[in-house]
């Protein structure tokens, strides 16, 4: 080993304190950088697989001609290709031992292996997925509304056909028709007995979740259950049976043609239209407009998908896998970035100083050693090789530290982050690639803490050691500032004056402490700050449910009056249940509208332009309202009896004066364009409809004209007028009721036969709400329940998620800072043994010793704290001018509120000042310890 | 032949608005072999002059010229290889390594060098000058005379061109110092060592065979 190295190495030996530190704060660099380049890759894995249950594990979908086995070779051989995933409808067989009248049928689909296992959402609760066409696993739907019990190694027989309506074949099951009421009919294909492998715990593909949307008539109506397909052999499927040839389906039938080719690119989201492209030999450009143009004509692209040599008949690309992954992938990969940042320049500076506390003790050694011919280089390089001991030592810990650190802060955050993605669990990636990304960049902290104080050290002039009067150079100029304010004489006296003249003319000395206590205040206050604008944020823009659940009802196949009463009734047997704190239901119906004369409108809407919710007519509103009046829907609503004797109090009416009036929500939104303004031309503003609308009688005329059983025309007297909607949004949320509505009794609504076009809602409050969720699991078919609970608690886990991860990247850098501080004040100490030793030699107590020490102390704290504070204040400046830049450009409405983390100021500002005190008076009872002579000869060693 | 040849040095302090020459004008030289006592008051410039010719300082005006070659004109790394091979500085106090040991400590300017210490070669200027027996002992464990013939040994370990020392009895016992000048005297004249001695005592002085008096930063008289 070279000399200087060598000595280097001995020193480690005599100085171990110092070198355990700067190899602690290494480890907690390089832990630190190996835990954050982890989690993203861990949360980059979590949240891709998330949306590609979600949407699919796939770039491509097609539908063609499932006889066309050429086609799907040469898919299966196409290198751009990863993986092909096939589905396949086999048909639709009777559930004859459904629990549920509604429950009809049992919808057989098939997947290949991939699919089950890579393409979709499938989770088996038990058994294992089909491998053959005589194979199937049961949906959970199916067992839930199975009487017969199923288990798996069981057998099931299936008439497996299809249902049509009257005598009309119908290739595909009806979309938008009810298809099991009455006019359809079973044609039964084939008979087939399959052997159950498995049960679902969860299953669906994104085929069904779209088709689910458009088509929830059908699929609340029937159960799943899956089985095998593969590429070389077309399964038996109920659809060939028939005489129907694919050119003779409708449009609309082609979306549901039964089999269906999902695509996963090699090169993923960036090549899925020149893929198409290269299939289907049609340019690039006409196949973005016929997927992202509105106004496109797609006939002549229909057209040429059908012509090519794959028979295409329908083409989808999974744009949402594609925008969220890759959405996701940004902001979670650059927030990993901008936090490794954070952690590399914090540690670069903690261990910069390190290193300057090194170099700085050396001096007289390097300058002994130049003296001896040390070049600078060699020199330089000796600053180097200490770094790379600590690279050594400390990198391999840290990275151990760092992967463990992993599993523990992934353990921690799981449960917040398994309510956020819907039972999804972190996976943990622990790759070679993140340990590699944490070894370079910790060897560059460390490399790059090191190079500044190299090149100092290199420069150390032979003759300072020579000297010895390194420290110590005071001209003219800086005499001056030797001197102490009075005050400091009076109230402290030689300690100090000593004090102050110390901090005053070794400003050097006190440097690395005064930067890491600032380093540390101000990166604390940065964070803080940080924290307290996204909560800020987030509580502006959470949507907050006043209730956890909501029963939501679906009157569509209802025609008759008798619905509202039953579900009233389903109401009232719901809010009597056991957990149900508190709650209100209503009923709406817009069927019909209404016109109020120009007279009796307000002088605000008579200027507007536009209007929420006109009806409009062949003219525009102003001139309407200016000919006629303003027509609008006649929205009426109807609340429980209790709630709707609270909105009664709102408005200052009495209960008894209301039974046949209403109260009208005087209150609309509006807007017209002024030209004078050229800034901002348009004018949005809130207003009332009608001047003194109480006692004014509004006739309404219902928008179907051809059922004679309603009636035509009805009216209501206005009892009262609510203008403000905050006033309502007390009571009921704001989507249960509209500007501009009128509020009724229920016994009104039922009266007055106002069950067409109905909407009801229920909305409660449960302290239980899971388990009121099983109770409630089946209420009637055409009712939907949904708990809000989990959706309330996404946010919240998403704040906590943060909350966790900033807190502890925060405590994290204050241990660095803090060790950082400790390291400094120790190191300041032992440079001046000599000069203490002088100080006690000539006479100075114990007691004045302690208060000098106690002073310098104060003095550079104090003085940290306030720039550390000052930068604080400027980096929540900062903060909060990008904040308002984002979230709020125009400055218009609800301005972001300048918030400074005093709390958290004064937190670290106590935390700092408590270190710097502790470490000061443990230095200084060493001091006394110290044998005057000694010290002062030993100097000279 | 000349080993040293210092021209028109001067070394220049500024006090705030004031300067004042440490070494005001100095020209003198040296032969091979020549053992040169340097003399004057405290704060007359000799230790200035002494550092600068070692190499450790810089002149603000002026030449000097060790073995022929102008060393105030060489870069920093240049001037550090020229004084671990051709110069030997010995100090008042010692200015030993102290994590160390003796032999180590001796062998440092070779090792500078990247060279192979010889052990034979240590072994001879270790006894010669009466520590082999020290040579695994730290500095601290050392009485004053044993660090300066330390010190000595490694100053001279290379065979410089020139051996200086500055005040080398400075911290040491009469008997210990007569010890040192005796060694100085040996190595002058048994291995035809150059030496150039800062001193304050007349005695050691006139054991040299020049003695070159400083006042106020010039050069007084020649002796």
């Amino acid at each position: 080993m070279k000399i200087i190295n060598k000595i280097t190495v001995k020193d480690f030996k005599k100085n171990k304190s110092r070198v355990i530190v700067t190899i602690i704060a290494v480890i907690i660099s390089v832990s630190l950088i190996t835990i954050v380049a982890n989690m993203v890759a861990s949360i980059e894995k979590t949240v891709n697989s998330y949306f590609e249950k979600q949407y699919g594990n796939y770039d491509i979908s097609l539908i063609f001609d499932p006889s066309n086995k050429n086609s799907i070779k040469k898919l299966e051989l196409n290198r751009k290709i990863q993986s092909l995933y096939i589905m396949q409808d086999i048909g639709l067989s009777p559930f004859e031992d459904s629990k549920s009248e509604f429950r009809k049928a049992i919808d057989i689909k098939a997947y290949n292996e991939e699919a089950y296992k890579e393409c979709f959402d499938f989770v088996l609760k038990e058994g294992r997925f089909p491998k053959n066409s005589n194979e199937v696993v049961l949906s959970k739907n199916f067992i839930n509304f199975s009487n017969k019990k199923y288990n798996v190694g069981d057998k099931i027989t299936l008439d497996v056909g299809i249902y049509n309506i009257g005598n009309d074949i119908d290739y595909i099951f009806p979309l938008y028709e009810s298809p099991f009421d009455g006019e359809c009919n079973f044609v039964k294909s084939f008979k087939k007995t399959y052997t159950i492998t498995g049960i679902l715990e969860r299953g669906q593909s994104q085929a069904e979740e779209e088709e689910r949307e458009y088509a929830s008539d059908y699929y609340d109506r029937i159960v799943n259950v899956y089985t095998y397909t593969d590429l070389t052999d077309i399964t038996e499927t109920a659809y060939k049976k028939t005489d129907v040839r694919p050119e003779d389906l409708s449009e609309s039938w082609k979306a549901v043609y039964p089999q269906r080719i999902y695509i996963k690119l090699s090169d993923g989201d960036n090549s899925s239209l020149s893929f198409l492209s290269r299939l289907t030999g049609i340019d690039i450009s006409s196949l973005n407009d016929y997927f992202y143009s509105e106004c496109y004509d797609k006939t002549e692209v229909e057209q040429k998908l059908n012509d090519c040599e794959f028979n295409i008949w329908g083409v989808e690309i999974n744009d949402s896998l594609h925008r969220y992954s890759i959405s996701s992938k940004y902001i979670i990969f650059y927030t990993g970035v901008a936090v490794i940042i954070i952690i590399m320049i914090s540690s670069i500076l903690i261990i910069k100083n390190a290193f300057s506390i090194s170099v700085t003790e050396k001096t007289v050694l390097y300058g002994r050693l130049a003296t001896m011919g040390a070049t600078p280089e060699q020199i330089r390089n000796n600053v180097f090789f200490e770094g790379l001991i600590f690279g050594i030592i400390g990198i391999p810990i840290g990275l151990i530290i760092g992967i463990w650190g992993t599993s523990f802060a992934a353990g921690l955050t799981n449960s917040a982050i398994f309510s956020l993605l819907d039972g999804m669990t972190l996976e943990i990636e622990i790759s070679w690639i993140s340990a590699v990304i944490s070894l370079i960049l910790g060897a560059a902290t460390i490399f790059l803490s090191c190079l500044s104080v190299a090149v100092k050290a290199s420069n150390v002039s032979p003759i300072e050691s020579v000297r010895r009067n390194r420290d110590i150079k005071i001209n003219k100029s800086s005499k001056k500032n030797l001197r102490q304010p009075l005050w400091i004489d009076k109230i402290f006296g030689i300690g100090g004056k000593i004090a102050w003249r110390n901090m005053k003319r070794s400003r050097r000395q006190y440097r690395t402490t005064v930067i890491s206590v600032t380093a540390v205040v101000a990166v604390l206050i940065c964070v803080a700050s940080f924290i307290n604008y996204t909560l800020y944020l987030f509580n502006q823009n959470t949507v907050d449910y006043k209730y956890n659940m909501s029963i939501d009802p679906d009157f569509s196949e209802f025609n008759d009056n008798s619905i509202l009463d039953k579900t009233e009734d389903i109401y009232l047997s719901v809010s009597a249940y056991d957990d149900i704190d508190n709650y209100y239901y209503y009923f709406n119906s817009s069927s019909y509208t209404y016109t109020i004369p120009k007279t009796n409108l307000s002088k605000e809407i008579k200027k507007a332009q536009w209007v929420d919710g006109y009806v409009a007519s062949d003219n525009d509103v102003q001139s309407d309202m200016q000919s006629v009046g303003f027509t609008d829907f006649f929205s009426v609503y109807a609340y429980d009896d209790k709630t709707y004797r609270e909105l009664l109090k709102k408005c200052g009416c009495r209960y008894e004066d209301m039974k046949d009036k209403a109260i009208f929500v005087n209150s609309i939104n509006a807007g017209y364009e002024d030209k004078n303004d050229k800034e901002n031309p348009i004018k949005e503003y809130t207003c009332r409809l009608m001047d003194n609308p109480v006692g004014c009688t509004v006739s309404a005329k219902s928008i179907y004209e051809e059922y004679a059983d309603r009636p035509y025309e009805i009216s209501i007297e206005i009892g009262g007028e609510i203008t403000d909607m905050s006033l309502l949004y007390d009571i009921v949320e704001e989507w249960d009721i509209s500007e501009g509505g009128f509020i009724v009794n229920i016994d009104w609504l039922k009266e007055n036969y106002i069950y067409f076009d109905l909407n009801s809602g229920m909305r409660l409050n449960s302290s239980k709400p899971d388990k009121t969720e099983k109770e409630l699991s089946i209420l009637a078919e055409y009712i939907s329940l949904s708990n809000r609970s989990n959706d309330m608690q996404k946010p919240y886990s998403m704040l906590l998620l943060i909350q966790f991860s900033v807190y502890g990247l925060i405590s994290a850098i204050s241990l660095i800072g803090i060790t950082n501080i400790v390291n400094t004040v120790l190191m300041n100490t032992r440079l001046r043994q000599k000069e203490y030793a002088m100080l006690r030699s000539v006479g100075m107590t114990r007691h004045e010793f302690n208060r000098m020490t106690l002073l310098e102390c104060l003095f550079y704290t104090i003085k940290s704290l306030l720039i550390g504070i000052s930068l604080g204040l400027v980096g929540t400046g900062i903060i909060h001018y990008f904040y308002s830049g984002t979230f709020n450009p125009d400055g218009s409405e609800n301005p972001i509120p300048f918030m400074f983390p005093w709390e958290s100021a004064v937190i670290s500002a106590a935390a700092v000042t408590v270190t710097v005190l502790s470490v000061v008076a443990f230095s200084v009872r060493k001091v006394h310890k110290q044998n005057i002579i000694e010290t002062i000869r030993n100097d000279n060693i | 032949m000349e080993i040293l040849k210092v021209e028109n040095l001067v070394k220049t302090y500024k006090e705030g608005n004031d300067e004042f020459n440490a070494v005001d004008d100095i020209s003198f030289s040296v032969e091979k072999g020549e053992f040169v006592a340097v003399m004057g008051a405290s704060g007359s410039g000799k230790s200035t002059l002494m550092h600068m010719i070692g190499g450790v300082d810089r002149p603000t005006s002026g030449k000097i010229f060790i073995d022929g070659k102008e060393i105030n004109t060489m870069d920093n790394n240049k001037l550090a290889i020229f004084r671990r091979r051709q110069i030997g500085i010995v100090y008042q106090f010692y200015n030993l390594i102290p994590i160390l040991t003796s032999e180590e400590n001796i062998t440092l300017p070779i090792e500078l060098d990247g060279r192979k210490p010889d052990k034979d070669k240590i072994e001879e200027v270790m006894e010669r000058l009466g520590i082999l027996d020290k040579r695994n002992s730290l500095p601290n464990e050392l009485s004053g005379g044993q660090q300066q013939r330390v010190a000595i040994a490694r100053a001279i370990i290379n065979n410089p061109t020139i051996l200086l020392a500055d005040e080398p009895t400075g911290n040491l016992d009469t008997g210990a110092a007569d010890e040192i000048v005796k060694i100085f005297k040996m190595t002058n004249k048994n291995y035809k060592q150059t030496i150039m001695m800062i001193t304050h005592n007349p005695e050691i002085a006139k054991e040299a065979d020049r003695i070159l008096r400083i006042k106020d930063g010039k050069l007084v008289k020649e002796a």
